[in-house]
């Protein structure tokens, strides 16, 4: 007995050692490849030799998915080029954005060998901290020139930056937010108003005055109780307490408690004192119901939103199961490292090979036909080029039996590299570009906060956020009583340290930029 | 029997309990029904209410027209449970039988790697990268129906105590004597005679097919292969993304409360006609099971 157990023993041990040198020389083989495509990318022309390597690629979207075949179809189209240009293979994925937050993070916590993939820029920070995503910035700067190009500035391409790790590249789209509000139009002609000169929450509740009484059974505002007042620009620095955030950031660099400020308290004051009068909807403190769903019942006059961009007002009446509306921009577009980078693309740890993975998102990024396939499918099945040179759906297609139409420009990698679709504006795209030139941009563009070194603070802070941020900024609370109260459980959490921290890391971001 | 004073007070009192227990019980369902068919805009700003101003089946037609999306998870969600519960109560008779014979070897390493996976599991992630590297179960059907499958054991212990403490063994002894087979003394007297705690088994395995949509959320991403859980979940969470990012879904328009509502029905009311027919197996099932384990 005991000397089959020696023996069993010596089996395994050897089988460890055996498994163990495999593992080294794949590894080295591994490293050899990358070295090969380092050499084959200067003379890319004789890469046809080696095997393709398939670059999978993940992309969300709010919508269910297109079925499989329509995916492989396009993908097999995409392949055409990529295979000749790069030697690599495209593998594409789309998951809904509903299981999104459960299914990639358990991706890549079992080292799944995803390439690219779409990304919130807000959970980069903790990605990062988790060893998921990797730093970019040697790939980008060696494999990726091109990319670089495409953004208005450095800075704007390195915007997904904590700590000089790069963890992704921003999804080009309009790079500022606005504070605006928006009109039902039908009303405002009702009653022959003019809003144009609307500007400040004074001039909206003068208007509310005028308008509840004209219509009396009428909602005033849709309140949305999931953002920060929305006329309030200020940059959030990638916080999420929503409670620390630097004023007027396109002069000032001090982060300072949101919650104590003239324009927090003004913000909430307004909207108490329309919630008492029950121009807001009754339920807003805990309502889940997205607020366009009031606008489109008929029921609320206005919304306050963030987005003032040039397809701002189209979109929002698609929201509103398209309801004609008026927007009214209420200040000036700002820019800061939340708003240019809502979504980005990152490049997984489990990649087999982040190199090639960059290679091919330079590609995808700068070229419009790779741009046109992700987006709008192949030509003469799921589109076709009209006289203006728009796109359109072919004869007898449309958007119920489309194979393949994602319309999400905004969360594919490089949306200005689109033919734009025949119902918007031929020039829409370089609308949005100009828009974004005049945006009013932040001093700590490019920083993003880590909040490792307080966690337990924000933590806290996060808790007492929940008890009383909802029903302050719609109102439903009186902030005379109420704000008081918050500041003090929020001290008393140890927000003047995460303020502290904060501040420190940004003083030395912008050292080190200067 | 002549009732007491006593007894009648009782019997007013409880009823009077259960009276109040069964409305809190239904309300819910009343007021989800009431919801699916109240007017869209009556809904909104009244809120829910049992006694709506307007009644409308605007839902309900939507669903008619758009039935062959929502058929489709619907046949998904009846196919799983069906084949799902099939299997699980067949696995778990055939695990849970021998176990209840004390003549089997090594019975107690059995019992311990039973009771040891269910105090201990691998987790999520490890689960996952098993399922999704090793079994490939990632966008097909096996998703929906293997994970509940293997994570069954605590029905096989009770299965095995109700067997262990409810069939002597002189039957099976006598069967033997008469020269059945085991796997015939398995099929006409362990069978028949757990038939409680085998609808009791399957009652809960049902259930849990049919109201899984988490396996859904971490394996199918293929919107053809949804149940319609998983469904419902994916229209709440795309109304979340509108709301956060202000950007529609790309095709249609958000469904409204009321819709959201009805498919909601549709997808209990089965489960409100079944359950009534299988109550009598289930208490006695669950009762005996645990009792006298």
């Amino acid at each position: 007995m005991k000397k089959l157990l020696s023996l069993l023993l010596v089996a395994v041990l050897l089988l460890g050692l055996v498994a163990g040198c495999s593992n080294s020389s794949q590894n080295d083989t591994a490293n050899n490849d990358s070295q090969g495509t380092t050499n084959d990318s200067d003379t890319q022309n004789d890469t046809n030799s080696e095997e393709p390597y398939q670059v999978n690629m993940v992309i969300t979207l709010p919508a269910t998915a297109p079925d499989a075949a329509a995916i492989e179809r396009v993908t097999a189209a995409i392949n055409e080029i990529t295979l000749p240009a790069l030697n690599m293979t495209l593998s594409l994925e789309v998951v809904p954005y509903s299981m999104y937050l459960e299914q990639i993070p358990l991706r890549l916590s079992s080292g799944s060998d995803m390439d690219i993939f779409t990304a919130f820029s807000a959970l980069g920070p903790s990605w990062i901290n988790a060893g998921y995503i990797i730093d970019m910035n040697d790939y980008l700067d060696e494999y990726g020139p091109d990319i670089i190009d495409t953004y208005a500035s450095e800075d704007l391409a390195r915007v997904c930056s904590m700590d000089g790790f790069l963890y992704g590249l921003p999804v080009h789209k309009e790079i500022a937010q606005q504070p605006t509000i928006f009109f039902r139009t039908d009303i405002l002609e009702k009653h022959n108003i003019d809003v144009s000169n609307i500007k400040t929450l004074a001039d909206v509740d003068a208007l509310f005055e005028e308008v509840s009484k004209l219509e009396p059974d009428m909602w005033m505002l849709a309140a949305d109780n999931t953002a920060q007042g929305k006329t309030i620009v200020a940059d959030f620095l990638g916080t999420t307490t929503a409670s620390t955030c630097v004023l007027n950031p396109e002069s000032s660099t001090e982060v300072v408690n949101l919650i104590a400020s003239d324009e927090f308290y003004e913000w909430c004051d307004y909207n108490h004192k329309w919630f008492e009068k029950g121009w807001i909807n009754p339920g807003a403190a805990s309502d889940t119901e997205s607020y366009y769903t009031y606008i489109a019942s008929g029921q609320a006059f206005a919304f306050f939103s963030d987005y003032g961009h040039p397809l701002s007002e189209s979109d929002q009446e698609a929201n509103c199961s398209g309801t004609d509306l008026t927007m009214v921009q209420m200040g000036e577009p700002y820019c800061n490292t939340g708003t240019s980078a809502v979504f980005c693309y990152c490049i997984g740890a489990g990649s087999k090979d982040p190199a090639k993975a960059m290679q091919m998102l330079n590609l995808i990024m700068t070229s419009p036909e790779i741009m046109n396939l992700l987006n709008w499918g192949e030509e003469g099945v799921d589109y076709v080029v009209n006289e203006d040179g728009l796109l359109d759906f072919p004869e007898g297609v449309d958007e119920s039996n489309v194979g393949y139409h994602l319309n999400a420009g905004w969360i594919l990698p490089n949306q200005f590299m689109c033919t734009p679709w025949c119902t918007s504006e031929p020039d829409i795209y370089e609308q949005i570009q100009a828009y974004n030139e005049t945006a009013v941009v932040s001093k700590s563009l490019g920083f993003v906060f880590d909040p490792a070194a307080v966690a337990d603070e924000v933590t806290a802070v996060t808790n007492v956020r929940s008890k009383y941020y909802k029903a302050l900024i719609v109102g439903a609370v009186d902030p005379d009583e109420y704000i008081p109260m918050y500041l003090e459980e929020m001290e008393a959490a140890g927000h003047q340290k995460i303020i502290d921290e904060i501040q420190r890391q940004l003083d030395e971001f912008l050292a080190n930029k200067a | 029997m002549i009732k007491s004073k006593q007894d009648k007070r009782f019997e007013v009192f409880a009823s009077v309990v259960m009276v109040i227990v069964m409305f809190i019980i239904i309300f819910p369902f009343v007021l989800l029904f009431i919801s699916s068919i109240t007017e869209e805009k009556t809904l909104l700003i009244n809120g829910y209410s049992i006694f709506p101003e307007k009644l409308s089946l605007a839902a309900y037609e939507y669903i008619w027209n758009s039935r062959d999306v929502i058929f489709r998870a619907y046949a998904t969600t009846v196919g799983v449970t069906v084949i799902g519960t099939t299997l699980h109560v067949l696995l778990v008779a055939l695990v849970a039988y021998p176990l209840s014979l004390r003549r089997l070897p090594g019975k107690s390493v059995f019992n311990f790697l039973l009771l040891f996976t269910i105090l201990f599991n691998g987790g999520l992630v490890p689960t996952y990268m098993i399922y999704t590297t090793v079994f490939h179960i990632k966008d097909t059907y096996f998703a929906l129906l293997v994970p509940n499958l293997l994570f069954s054991s605590f029905n096989a212990i009770i299965v095995r105590t109700y067997l262990r403490t409810n069939v002597p063994s002189e039957l099976y002894e006598s069967a033997k004597i008469d020269g059945a087979s085991e796997f015939r003394i398995f099929r006409e007297i362990a069978l028949p005679l757990g038939k409680p705690i085998f609808v009791t088994v399957a009652v809960f395995a049902g259930l849990n097919y049919w109201n899984d949509w988490t396996n859904g959320l971490y394996y199918v991403s293929d919107s053809a292969k949804y149940s319609i859980q998983q469904m419902l979940n994916v229209m709440v969470k795309n109304i979340q993304y509108l709301t956060q990012f202000g950007r529609a879904p790309t095709s249609g328009s958000i469904p409204s409360v009321g819709l959201r509502m009805a498919i909601a029905f549709v997808a209990m009311l089965p489960i409100l006609i079944i359950y009534p027919f299988l109550t009598k197996y289930f208490e006695k099932g669950i009762t005996l099971g645990s009792v006298k384990g």
